[in-house]
């Protein structure tokens, strides 16, 4: 299996100009790992709960040693928004966006109990057809992934297969991060839709007896809003 | 009054989307406006038409078309509405992303078109108006054909308020 820093790094890494749809547990981790030219810059994508702590690591150490960087790059990169806090709403968030952008590329970075949350999006996306959307889930088997780890409702939904049969051009399951960086370009490249699920290990949890929860920051609640007006713009000056 | 003073024709719904350059429709389907949906649904409309395997789905992929610069309409009934309250409130009370709802009152008894939809003994027609209310989202009523120029000002208000606007249909539309 990947970590998160890999399956999130490799897309942060090679988007380029596509649109990037992401959910809650993905959008923590690029928000950490994109610094400020969106493309996770230097951040190394190791196996294993090492490379995990050593990408996050170095992410880190980027913000401590260029603050200019990390204050650009506070919020989403460009081309990004979140579907949060709206569980279940970024394959086909995505998919308008394919619809309406179809000269661009359009790469959503879904979880996993987000899509068991409406599934059936399956077969609406495979009904459209869109050739330019590549739909990335991260399997990892938890809700609230590095904090609590709460179980998603089955332990081995084949998500690809039922990808597959819902009608997407291609769908594969991928375990291993080295191969996740060899195929995402040629993924990206295909005629969609293209579904791919990514085995990822979950983060280490942080409860325990003890344990106090944190408020969550307040652009959490707000940041949709402020990326769908940033997409907006962008998409206009890329028009223009 | 009967029921054909209180039903919108399609021809002249089709004419209002066309006047405010709808250019997709994203529902699932409802049986109130079925006649506007046959009308829609045809090769000539110029409208392309996505259905959803639901209404938080529809919302979303509404959602995706306005960023990408769409103009897209929203079909549904209202159980539909009520089904996708949570994503509706993400992406239009919280997110301020504009869009426009067209919610046939399904189940509506004939007996009480042309009276208050609040005096209906069915609570999905009864509730739809407190609950837009309560979730402070504009809305009107499409009652004759006459009212489908509050297409064109869901639209301004949409865009100028950056929310959702429902209109609210009221009978079964005309098939004409």
């Amino acid at each position: 299996m990947m970590n998160l820093v890999q399956a999130c790094g490799v897309v942060a890494k090679g988007r380029g100009e596509a649109i990037l749809v992401a959910t809650m547990a993905s959008m923590f981790i690029l928000d950490r790992i994109e610094g400020a030219d969106g493309g996770a810059t230097g951040v190394p994508l190791v196996s294993g709960k090492a490379g995990l702590v050593l990408g996050l690591g170095v992410a880190k150490l980027k913000t401590v040693l260029k603050p200019a960087h990390a204050q650009a790059a506070k919020g989403s990169a460009a081309g990004r928004i979140n579907s949060v806090p709206l569980m279940g709403g970024a394959a086909c968030l995505a998919l308008g966006l394919a619809l309406a952008q179809p000269q661009k590329k359009v790469i959503v970075l879904d979880g996993d109990a987000s899509l068991l949350l409406e599934l059936g999006g399956l077969a609406t996306v495979a009904a459209q057809r869109p050739p330019n959307l590549l739909h990335c889930v991260v399997h990892n088997g938890t809700q609230f992934t590095g904090l609590d780890n709460m179980h998603i409702p089955t332990d081995d939904f084949q998500f690809a297969e039922v990808a597959r049969k819902a009608g997407y051009a291609h769908a594969e399951r991928i375990q291993d991060g080295a191969k996740w960086a060899e195929r995402f370009p040629q993924l990206l490249a295909m005629q969609g839709p293209v579904f791919v699920e990514l085995m990822v290990e979950p983060v280490p949890k942080q409860t325990k007896d003890g344990f106090e929860q944190a408020e969550l920051p307040e652009n959490q609640y707000t940041r949709m809003g402020d990326e769908a007006l940033a997409l907006q713009n962008w998409l206009a000056q890329e028009a223009a | 009054m009967g029921l054909s003073e209180h039903s919108i024709s399609a021809s002249t719904a089709f004419a209002a989307l066309r006047r405010n350059q709808v250019d997709h429709v994203v529902t699932v389907p409802d049986w109130v406006q079925l006649s506007l949906h046959e009308r829609i649904n045809r090769a000539d409309s110029g409208i392309k038409v996505i259905n959803t395997a639901n209404e938080n789905q529809a919302v979303t992929v509404a959602a995706g078309l306005t960023i990408g610069g769409k103009r897209p309409l929203l079909m549904m009934q209202n159980q539909g509405l009520y089904n996708c309250f949570n994503t509706l409130r993400a992406v239009c009370l919280d997110a301020h992303i504009p869009m426009v709802f067209m919610v046939g009152q399904f189940g509506r008894e004939f007996s009480n078109i042309g009276h208050p939809m609040s005096e209906s003994k069915r609570s999905m027609v009864r509730i739809a108006e407190p609950f837009l209310k309560a979730i402070d989202l504009p809305f009107h009523i499409l009652d004759s054909d006459a009212d489908m120029s509050r297409l064109d000002q869901a639209y301004e208000d949409a865009e100028r308020l950056r929310t959702g606007v429902v209109l609210l249909v009221g009978a079964p539309m005309a098939w004409r």
